[in-house]
């Protein structure tokens, strides 16, 4: 059984992170360290499941940062510009990856601050206007669409379907009670892929529907943190008006992630003219050039296509492997191996009698690394998106999501099965 | 140099073992005080804690959380001379109105017989004297809201405000008994009572991993060290349940399991305390609070136990339990949401009124003796300590992507 921790050094211990200048006993310190470390992680045999929440970093990552100019881009002097070209190189890069043009993409902290920029920006138009959200969004869109409410920005959630994908029936029915609500939509947030059940939402039928709507035209806000080098997604062909990334989850390192905007907005938050006037604050050059490196390396349609079918070809082993376990039912219920309806990434299947913290336990016991998107509160859980998505409450609570990546093998799915059959005789 | 002055409550009834009583409190304030350079004072059945300036906020939580004085106050000390102590008398005073009392009285005890004014005349003197310099106040002999004390020893001691004291008999006087600790609102509660009347307490806590999370163990560990504030340090034995656990389940009826798993959970909690020649366990039962603390369903668990079993809980209701949980500081991780029992294990129904023979039949079936003598084995034995305590945890994170 090969271990899925090969990724932590890319098979073999990475020796070459020297840097010119280190007494050489510092040297031959960390290298001693670093090999200890990857034989005790080989005998632990961890394998990981958790890639939707973060995945480890490509060992190029800390070369990158560690070569990034240091100036600050808005200094005029020459360490100053140095950074200003790097850090423009970066965004040209990230945007002929995505297909836009460089001035659309502006740095940000990652997903949650993307989000939230165009969400309150709302509060900066002159006019009324509402919010249309899905029901099963991340909290970033979630929490802040109650905030919004609190400050009287009508708000108004979409139900999804059962299969948790929001469709452009549920958007017309969404938007029908807003007009009975005398609420006037202007914004609609949808992440693509979500986060807990992996459901696709088909975005370019939704925004097809939306810009065919008289009147006001509606921004389109899109989440595509799980989405980008992950699922085939066209930011140009769509037709939407503003997206989020964010580079953990592309093998890039936390505190940095993308806004993509199609036209200036009216921000809440201001500060220095650093992107426009549209994210104040020193960019962080070091994480754009990572950024625009886990871009081209997962993001460009051929690498992404080969990527997506070999997660499809393990999600189909993982998917086949746990229906035949008696004791398992997949959510929602109606998902199948090769679902266009799902991403290939993420999976959530409940195991009942096995509340799902439990299983996430003992799986992580035996060299598994999981999660359940949600922790146990007082004898009962809080599963929103399930919730959302119409889900029984002991299903929900028994649900645990598998969530894989490009490092992901065959022999890591192989051995997952193996070891909750186990664990599922044993408990 | 600041001193203070204890006030021995419910020990100065006691006879011919009082100095006992006494060496005991003066040796868990030594323990309480450690690091606070303050200097214990031992005298006629008056305690006196001397220490510097900068301590004395060190020295007041550790009064506060003091088990076994009525009450304690900061004192001033004044030469044996009848202008120092009226002086004295009039501070008190003045620091009395400050805190908006409106009567008084002076009680004077004189020791020192050589003392020119006898007991009536200090407090005649002194009396007349904050009268005349503080005229806010009035006396009131009957009932005042504030007494001066002046007590005339090798030096004269004036103390106006005094603070209640915990009460009680000191740890330690009362022998050791073992604590069943949950994670719950209760338990950490009936440990505090049981403390309050000189128990020294050790803690058991049964940990059934993986079906209770190490927050919850962590959530233990930490309510341990709180009550051991108030308590002194605290043995706390985690003993693995899981196997046990599991056996009931494969065994047992389905609505027995809870009651046979506080059967087998007050055998090992027993057979523990023997051991360590404890001589009695402690729970936080509240009589018919859930469905195993019925009449008869305790004495179905009591019936394993093999030892006194104390309940100081047992006639309260939760709202009072709530009461002095918050008042000892560990409500608030009380409800910190990591169950110390996974819902895989609670029936549905689960018996209400056991009857002891059936139960104990049942039990029989379960032969854990083996099991038991495992996890008592397999115990892990850590120390709680009041210096351990960190900033409360931050609550559970939720959201990931």
């Amino acid at each position: 059984m090969r271990s899925g921790i090969t990724w932590w050094y890319g098979g073999k211990p990475d020796l070459s992170l020297r840097v010119a200048g280190d007494p050489p006993a510092v040297t031959l310190y960390r290298d001693l360290v670093r090999t200890v470390c990857f034989r005790y992680y080989k005998l632990m045999k961890r394998t990981y499941f958790d890639w939707a929440a973060t995945t480890p970093p490509f060992p190029e990552i800390s070369d990158i940062i560690a070569m990034a100019p240091f100036g600050n881009p808005s200094s005029r002097h020459r360490e100053g510009q140095e950074a200003r070209r790097a850090l423009e190189n970066a965004r040209r890069r990230s945007a002929a990856v995505l297909g836009v043009r460089p001035e659309q993409l502006i740095y940000t902290s990652g997903g949650t601050e993307s989000n939230t920029i165009v969400l309150q920006s709302l509060l900066a138009r002159n006019s009324r206007a509402g919010l249309l959200y899905g029901a099963t969004e991340h909290p970033s869109v979630r929490e802040n669409a109650e905030m919004l409410k609190r400050l009287d920005v009508p708000v108004l959630a979409i139900q999804p379907e059962r299969d948790g994908c929001v469709s452009v029936e549920a958007l017309q029915r969404a938007l029908e009670r807003a007009r009975e609500r005398d609420i006037p939509v202007r914004m609609l947030a949808l992440m693509v892929v979500n986060n807990e059940t992996g459901a696709v939402s088909d975005i370019s039928a939704i925004a097809r529907a939306v810009r065919q709507i008289p009147g006001p035209p509606i921004h389109i806000h899109v989440d595509l943190v799980q989405t980008i080098g992950k699922v085939p997604f066209s930011l140009s062909d769509t037709g939407i008006d503003s997206a989020a990334l964010s580079a953990h989850k592309l093998g890039g390192p936390r505190g940095i992630g993308l806004l993509y905007l199609r036209r200036p907005l009216t921000v809440l938050n201001k500060g220095g003219e650093q992107e426009w006037g549209l994210r104040a604050g020193t960019e962080n050059v070091a994480g754009a050039l990572a950024l625009a490196y886990c871009l081209e390396k997962l993001a460009l349609p051929e690498v992404l296509a080969a990527h997506y079918e070999a997660a499809q070809n393990r999600m189909e082993a993982l998917i086949l492997g746990l229906q035949k376990l008696e004791t398992c039912s997949l959510v929602p219920q109606g998902r199948r191996e090769r679902d266009d309806r799902f991403s290939p990434y993420i999976l959530q299947a409940s195991f009942p009698g096995i509340p799902g913290e439990v299983m996430v336990r003992t799986l992580d016991d035996a060299g598994f690394a999981v999660s359940t998107g949600s922790a146990c509160s007082s004898g009962k859980t809080e599963r929103p998106v399930l919730k959302a998505m119409g889900i029984d409450d002991d299903t929900a609570f028994c649900s645990i999501r598998f969530s894989q990546g490009w490092a992901t093998t065959d022999a890591d799915i192989t051995a997952l099965l193996w070891a909750i059959n186990t664990i599922r005789k044993t408990l | 140099m600041t001193t203070y002055l204890l006030k021995l409550g419910e020990l100065t009834l006691k006879g011919g073992n009082r100095s006992e009583f006494e060496q005991i409190l003066k040796r868990n304030l030594t323990t309480m005080l450690k690091g606070s350079r303050a200097v214990i004072n031992c005298t006629k059945g008056r305690f006196f804690i001397h220490c510097e300036e900068a301590r004395a906020e060190q020295v007041e939580t550790v009064l506060d959380r003091l088990i076994g004085i009525a009450g304690w106050a900061k004192a001033q000390v004044c030469e044996k001379t009848i202008e120092s102590v009226l002086q004295a008398c009039v501070e008190e005073a003045r620091r009395l109105v400050h805190q908006g009392v409106k009567t008084f009285k002076i009680e004077a005890r004189r020791a020192d017989k050589s003392f020119p004014l006898d007991s009536y005349g200090i407090m005649h003197a002194a009396g007349d004297a904050v009268c005349e310099a503080v005229p806010e106040l009035q006396v009131n002999v009957q009932n005042p809201e504030q007494v001066i004390s002046v007590e005339v020893r090798e030096r004269v001691y004036v103390y106006g405000l005094s603070h209640r004291g915990r009460r009680g008999l000191p740890v330690g006087s009362a022998g050791r008994g073992l604590l069943l600790l949950s994670g719950g609102i209760d338990s950490p509660v009936a440990g505090y009572l049981m403390a309050q009347r000189g128990m020294r307490l050790e803690a058991i806590y049964f940990h059934a991993y993986p079906y209770t999370s190490e927050d919850a163990q962590k959530k233990v560990h930490r309510l341990a060290s709180i009550i051991s504030q108030y308590a002194l340090s605290i043995r706390l034995h985690t003993i693995p349940f899981t196997q046990i656990q599991l056996r009931i389940k494969e065994r047992a009826p389905d609505q027995w399991s809870t009651v046979l798993l506080r059967m087998a959970m007050m055998d090992a909690a027993g057979q523990l305390a023997r051991r360590n020649r404890m001589r009695c366990l402690i729970t936080g039962e509240s009589l018919s609070q859930v469905a195993s603390q019925t009449v008869e369903n305790i004495q179905c668990t009591e019936s394993t136990a093999g030892l006194p079993v104390f309940r100081p809980l047992i006639g309260t209701d939760k709202e009072q339990t709530i009461k002095i949980a918050q008042e000892i500081g560990t409500y608030e991780t009380s409800i910190l949401p990591y169950e110390d029992c996974c819902v895989l294990f609670s029936p549905a129904h689960p018996v209400l009124h056991g009857k002891l023979e059936e139960a104990r039949e049942l039990y029989a079936t379960l032969e854990l003796d083996e099991l038991l003598e495992a996890a008592l084995h397999n115990e892990l034995l850590e120390k709680c300590g009041a210096e351990e305590l960190d900033p409360m945890p931050s609550s559970l994170h939720q959201g990931h992507r």
